[in-house]
């Protein structure tokens, strides 16, 4: 039995990933195997098989030049960085922006903001609301705007994701990406103030620190998904 | 038996044409395009193989290692939304050529 790995990655030249190169090697070989076996099925004599499986690929060195252009087409970006990199950090970038730009037009400074302030601004008697009351008063403007706009950002990510070829899990993961990336950076402030500052607050409280997830993460994967619904349906192919 | 001019330009679409059924390796979708084409297009490991890795740059389809049923491992390769999307103005442009050839070929003849 012939070991087609050994023939073929002689045969084939040096590509720049040489991870790449075995598995294109593994590949090729399969190949000819399969050409190989259908070739003795027809009843063909093991040399000769093996021969005509060989002829499939008679200049070895145009083959791995031809290969290495191939493989040189997709440029920087590979398959990856398009169906899921690119887009996924599109709609983050772009869900932040429209955050930080929420968060300036609504100038809110808190928990620094005076309560004075803030009820001369919105003409309420002062005491009539605790600061805490007014200071989610003033923060529930930018963030509901926020959080009924990420459906846009989410249907922003997967849309790119498909374009870029990406499978439905791709898509999905793209589009809700913004909240992974809450989730990730509250993943990381909790092990800080856990384990590496013993926080005595978060210590005492871990279940309000647990809340922030609700409207950081748990709300905004519900509004981005809603956005990706419509491109998680597979373009339908139009033949003729 | 179509040239190897011709046929390099085929290749694509012959490709995605095969895999709009389901998920393929190399040598059989080499088989199933010369059986479809009752041999007029052959693809030897030379010429699919860049044409594929060419494909898969572009995004048009995807390669993935599975294991068969007999426990050989083999790339299957896959079209992408973005294949499926490519297929229907691809078709679209070699029927219109070949009504162009068509029409060339009644002028002359005329």
């Amino acid at each position: 039995m012939a070991d087609w790995e050994a023939l073929v990655s002689q045969r084939l030249g040096a590509l720049e990933d040489e991870r790449q190169r075995e598995e294109i090697v593994r590949e090729l070989a399969g190949h000819l195997e399969d050409s190989y076996q259908e070739k003795c099925a027809r009843g063909l004599s093991k040399s000769v098989a093996m021969e005509l499986a060989l002829a499939e690929a008679a200049d070895w060195r145009e083959l791995t030049q031809k290969i290495r252009l191939a493989k040189r087409e997709g440029g920087i970006m590979n398959y990856r960085t398009k169906s899921f990199w690119l887009p996924a950090l599109v709609a983050f970038t772009a869900s932040m922006v429209w955050l930080m730009i929420l968060q300036l037009a609504i100038p809110i400074r808190l928990p620094w903001y005076p309560t004075d302030h803030l009820v001369r601004r919105v003409g309420l008697p002062p005491r009539a609301i605790s600061n805490t009351g007014l200071q989610i008063y003033f923060l529930a403007g930018p963030y509901l705007l926020w959080l009924v706009t990420q459906p846009a950002f989410g249907a922003l990510g997967a849309y790119l994701s498909r374009r870029g070829g990406g499978e439905r899990r791709a898509r999905l993961v793209a589009g809700v990406f913004p909240a992974l990336m809450f989730l990730c950076a509250l993943s990381f402030v909790a092990v800080i103030a856990f384990f590496v500052e013993r926080n005595p607050f978060v210590l005492a409280h871990p279940a309000y620190f647990a809340m922030i997830l609700v409207p950081w993460v748990m709300f905004p994967t519900a509004a981005l998904s809603l956005g990706v619904l419509p491109f998680l349906r597979e373009p339908k192919a139009q033949g003729t | 038996m179509i040239g190897i001019g011709i046929k390099r330009g085929t290749a694509e679409l012959a490709i995605l044409s095969v895999l709009e059924d389901g998920a393929l390796h190399g040598y059989e979708m080499a088989r199933r395009i010369a059986e479809q084409t009752h041999g007029s297009l052959r693809f030897t490991l030379a010429a699919l193989y860049p044409t594929l890795y060419k494909m898969e740059q572009r995004a048009w389809i995807r390669g993935a290692w599975e294991t068969s049923p007999t426990g050989r491992r083999r790339r299957c390769y896959r079209l992408t939304p973005a294949g499926k999307k490519k297929l229907a103005p691809m078709r679209q442009e070699w029927a219109e050529l070949f009504r162009a050839l068509h029409r060339l070929r009644k002028v002359s003849h005329g």
